[in-house]
């Protein structure tokens, strides 16, 4: 399975349909598909996500490429 | 057009964009990242200050792994590394990885504690509270007790107490899920994921023309938020201007 919006193949081998939305901010977030959480290189840590969005925190290297849920 | 006409169309235009923007979220209750996309969507709402404009949200059921049992024996860890075969060390650093971004986002996450289960039922009862107006409160009850507080959100009598907790008649959830009353709707909103593409979540939808995928930062949700309420005023001003 691939993220929302992807145009991929989904587990049945039909397309996925296009979503009838405009997508705001990039497809490149942390999102759970199929039991397991992927989180895109560098999408999940930035600053601004973090609580409050105080500036300065660091930004982790984008090892973790998937969680659990 | 006539004055009366146009007087109409300009009290129906206001009338539109003083609307609340609605916010439609899939989600479920045992996604890491949705409960962490929540707290950036409030973030990002409450960054606006005084001109967050009112929003309107309802969240939506998206069932992450149908294959989960009501009842697993075992930690976060074996199920993952069981059920989805990935290796127990990555795992663990998954893990502790996600609980590092969920307290930046002032989030307790304990997977030592979490009892892993299927959340149909669960969705089940956020319909329920959504036809008794505290879809909300349940669902920022239901996300803490899974993901803090280790309950188990797969059995009625655990999830009946939940929903008590946030002003439900207890007698009357109990009885909407063993009838199971709300299950068509559950089915109602995968089906229209499945019809929007919507493969992984959170996924929002706002004023059901825009979309934000995964738990962006707030400034995404302000934005998004901000841009659809400055073209709704546009709209009014335009429509406004058309009907002199």
């Amino acid at each position: 399975m691939t993220a929302a919006g992807s145009g991929a193949s989904v587990d049945d081998g039909a397309p996925a349909p296009v979503p009838p939305f405009a997508l705001l901010g990039g497809a490149a977030a942390p999102v759970c598909v199929d039991g397991v959480c992927v989180v895109p290189p560098a999408a999940d840590d930035s600053p601004a996500t973090s609580a409050g969005g105080a500036g300065g925190a660091a930004v982790e290297p984008a090892a973790a490429a998937t969680s659990a849920s | 057009m006539t004055a009366e006409n146009a007087a109409t169309e300009q009290a129906e235009t206001a009338e539109g964009a003083d609307r609340p923007i609605r916010i439609d979220i899939w989600s479920d209750i045992a996604c890491p990242w949705c409960y962490i996309g929540k707290r950036h969507l409030e973030a990002g709402l409450a960054s606006l200050g005084d001109d967050a404009p009112e929003v309107e949200i309802e969240y939506h059921s998206f069932e992450l792994a149908p294959d989960t049992p009501v009842d697993f024996e075992g930690t976060e860890i074996d199920f993952l590394a069981g059920h989805k075969g990935l290796p127990r060390d990555r795992v663990v650093e998954m893990l502790a990885h996600v609980t590092g971004v969920a307290e930046r986002a002032g989030l307790d996450y304990d997977f030592d504690a979490l009892q892993h289960t299927k959340t149909l039922l669960a969705h089940e009862l956020l319909h329920h509270a959504k036809a008794h107006g505290r879809q909300l409160e349940l669902s920022e009850r239901l996300f803490r007790a899974y993901f803090t507080e280790g309950r188990h959100v797969g059995r009625i009598d655990e999830l009946v107490e939940l929903a008590a907790e946030v002003g439900l008649d207890a007698d009357e959830a109990r009885a909407a899920l063993e009838s199971h009353e709300h299950a068509d709707a559950v089915q109602h909103d995968l089906a229209t994921a499945r019809a929007y593409g919507i493969q992984g979540v959170p996924f929002f939808v706002l004023d059901g023309k825009y979309a934000v995928s995964g738990a962006q930062p707030a400034e995404v949700f302000a934005g998004a938020i901000a841009r659809v309420a400055t073209e709704r005023a546009a709209e009014t001003a335009l429509t406004s201007g058309a009907a002199r």
